[in-house]
């Protein structure tokens, strides 16, 4: 499940990955485009930094950028740090595993049980798209967007 | 039109490639197994030197063939040799297995050998041509690199290698070894086995031996449970918490380090550079020494040559050995010592394992590929550079479609490929690709 955090650090992700080589973004500037609270996003900032997805520099001129090509990070890679493991329900994870309050067995039931499958599936396409195509298919959007505006 | 692979080295690996290629092709493949050595299925690690010599992995990991898991448990009791799926069996034998799967194969001519020294590879509009010792030239419509581990050029160090030195005669001789895996045990078990009395000392910086294997049983963790792509930090983190609360439920740590065996690659692969040398630097010896384990027997048999104090484990950094009129001396840096001091030994042996710069390499084709840019060295010499599919990359980095590689040789690219459950995978990766053309 798609947390806020996950959400929120993603797009904070978007944001870096089209910063020009060499220059930084400050957390403030990312939070007023993507309409974010500073402190959340700090927060986030923090826990991508500290998982080596992000740099951060301090002082004038400092800020935050990635620490490698976004072609190179996937999606992914990128919520299991902020969510924890891909699973749509939480008994479907075996690092992260809670027992459903009203299960009597977790191994016969069949929801789980497709919930697995389901998760694998969302790994396989999470973790095949990068940061940089997910820019990419937003930029799209919003081209076509505008395209359609101006034809209409 | 028939497709010609060449395959460069039969060891494990090529070995494992043919016998996966020879079991999915009918017709129109023909294998041609370029071997310097008079035997095939042996290579440096099973050869028939000492019965002494276990392997590390269970029977039930040992199958030639993926999907096909109880292949070698079936064909030990069909050869009459008593075995269960978690029992550990001569290394010596696995090369009879090795042997037999492709017998067939090579009856009936689907596979050839040839038994040369492959000096050099380039690739063809059509596939790959072979230069080999004796004058021939082989051309194939695919060629695939499976020489093992990279051998050292000359022995820079004074000390012996354990591979090709035989044990000495003398049952008195104090022995020396540099380096505290897998090797130094095959050696101290084949002395101790003989009755050897000397003193045995094993140097290595974290006087590490590897663990002992015990019962486990694997987490069967998902690659979504694992946080792919995040730092070193992060993931030895999140490693030990799962450890802590999975042993806090009664389980053993050798469940997750062999639940998260079978996406190794995968980390690897996704590993950002800067974690990767960190990894290289202060973890791998760690790791290693839990992952690629000791049978309990060889553990007893440790165990008790450390009591009784012939086998003395010694932590330092290895400098020289001097030859001189006494013997060897060996020069080491104690841990935590500034100054250096010496051990007088008989014999020194080189066993610090498989990491060598590429570049000094001492095989001439390979040298030959790099010299002439058809191969390039990754940025953290571990060796050739290959992609994902395991083709060989060349100076730019543009892979060759028709030149692979398979086993050790392409460690830079996957890291952990040395054990048979994982060159199996590849071989059968490859068998497809190679048969598709
Ligand atoms: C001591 C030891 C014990 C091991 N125990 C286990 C175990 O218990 N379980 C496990 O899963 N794994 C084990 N392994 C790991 C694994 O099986 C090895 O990594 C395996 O040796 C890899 O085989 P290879 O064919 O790639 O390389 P090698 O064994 O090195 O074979 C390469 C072959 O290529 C030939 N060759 C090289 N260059 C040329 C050339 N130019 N032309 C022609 N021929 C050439 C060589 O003569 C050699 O026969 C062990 C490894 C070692 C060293």
């Amino acid at each position: 499940m798609l947390s806020m955090k996950g959400k929120y650090g993603l797009k904070a992700m978007c944001h870096l990955a089209g910063l020009p080589a060499g220059s930084m973004a400050q957390s403030s500037e990312i939070a007023d485009a993507n309409a974010i609270s500073k402190k959340f996003l700090d927060t986030i900032l923090g826990d991508l930094r500290h998982a080596g997805f992000v740099h951060a520099r301090k002082g004038r001129g400092g800020g935050y950028c990635l620490t490698r090509p976004a072609e190179d990070i996937m999606v992914g890679h990128v919520l299991r740090v902020l969510d924890g493991p891909l699973a749509p329900i939480h008994c479907a994870s075996r690092t992260a595993y809670h027992r459903c309050s009203d299960c009597p067995d977790e191994n016969a039931c069949s929801v789980r049980l497709t919930m697995l499958e389901v998760r694998e599936a969302i790994a396989s396409v999470l973790d095949t798209k990068s940061v940089a195509e997910m820019r990419r298919m937003a930029e799209v959007e919003e081209r076509d967007a505008a395209a359609a505006l101006h034809a209409s | 039109m028939t497709r010609h692979i060449a395959i460069i080295g039969a060891g494990a690996s090529g070995t494992l490639l043919a016998a996966n290629i020879a079991r999915l092709a009918q017709a129109r493949v023909h294998v041609t197994l370029v071997e310097k050595r008079p035997a095939i299925g042996r290579g440096i690690a099973y050869a028939p030197i000492d019965p002494a010599h276990l392997l590390n992995t269970r029977v039930r990991n040992m199958s030639a063939f993926a999907d096909d898991p109880d292949h070698f448990l079936h064909w030990l009791k069909d050869t009459a040799i008593t075995a269960t799926p978690d029992c550990f069996v001569t290394r010596e034998c696995y090369g009879t297995y090795l042997n037999h799967i492709l017998a067939p194969a090579l009856a009936d001519g689907r596979v050839t050998r040839l038994q040369d020294d492959c000096l050099s590879v380039s690739p063809t509009d059509k596939g790959a041509t072979l230069e080999l010792e004796s004058g021939g030239t082989l051309i194939a419509s695919a060629a695939v690199l499976a020489t093992g581990h990279l051998l050292e050029a000359g022995s820079a160090s004074g000390l012996d290698s354990p591979w090709t030195t035989p044990l000495p005669s003398d049952d008195r001789a104090r022995i020396a070894f540099v380096g505290t895996g897998l090797t130094t045990l095959d050696w101290v078990a084949s002395l101790l086995q003989r009755g050897h009395k000397g003193p045995l000392i094993a140097l290595s910086r974290r006087g590490l031996l590897p663990q002992p294997h015990a019962a486990s049983t694997p987490l069967r963790l998902s690659l979504a449970d694992i946080p792919v792509g995040s730092s070193l930090l992060f993931l030895t983190r999140w490693f030990r918490s799962l450890v802590r609360s999975h042993t806090a439920r009664g389980g053993d740590w050798r469940d997750v380090v062999d639940g998260i065996r079978p996406h190794t690659q995968t980390l690897w692969r996704h590993l950002p550079q800067p974690s990767r040398r960190q990894f290289l630097r202060h973890l791998a010896t760690v790791w290693d020494s839990h992952r690629h384990r000791m049978p309990p027997s060889t553990a007893a048999l440790m165990a008790r040559a450390l009591e009784t104090g012939q086998l003395t484990l010694v932590r330092g950094a290895f400098q020289t050995a001097r030859r001189d009129e006494a013997g060897i001396a060996l020069g080491y840096r104690p841990r935590g010592s500034q100054r250096s001091t010496d051990i007088a030994v008989d014999l020194a042996l080189d066993c610090r394992g498989i990491r060598r710069r590429p570049q000094d390499t001492a095989t001439p084709y390979i040298r030959d590929l790099l010299h002439r840019g058809l191969a390039r060295v990754d940025s953290l010499d571990l060796g050739l550079c290959f992609d994902p599919e395991s083709r060989l990359c060349d100076a730019a980095g543009r892979p060759h479609r028709q030149i692979l590689g398979i086993g050790p040789v392409t460690r830079a690219a996957f890291w952990e490929i040395t054990a048979v459950p994982d060159i199996r995978e590849q071989a059968a990766r490859l068998a497809k690709t190679l048969l598709a053309g």
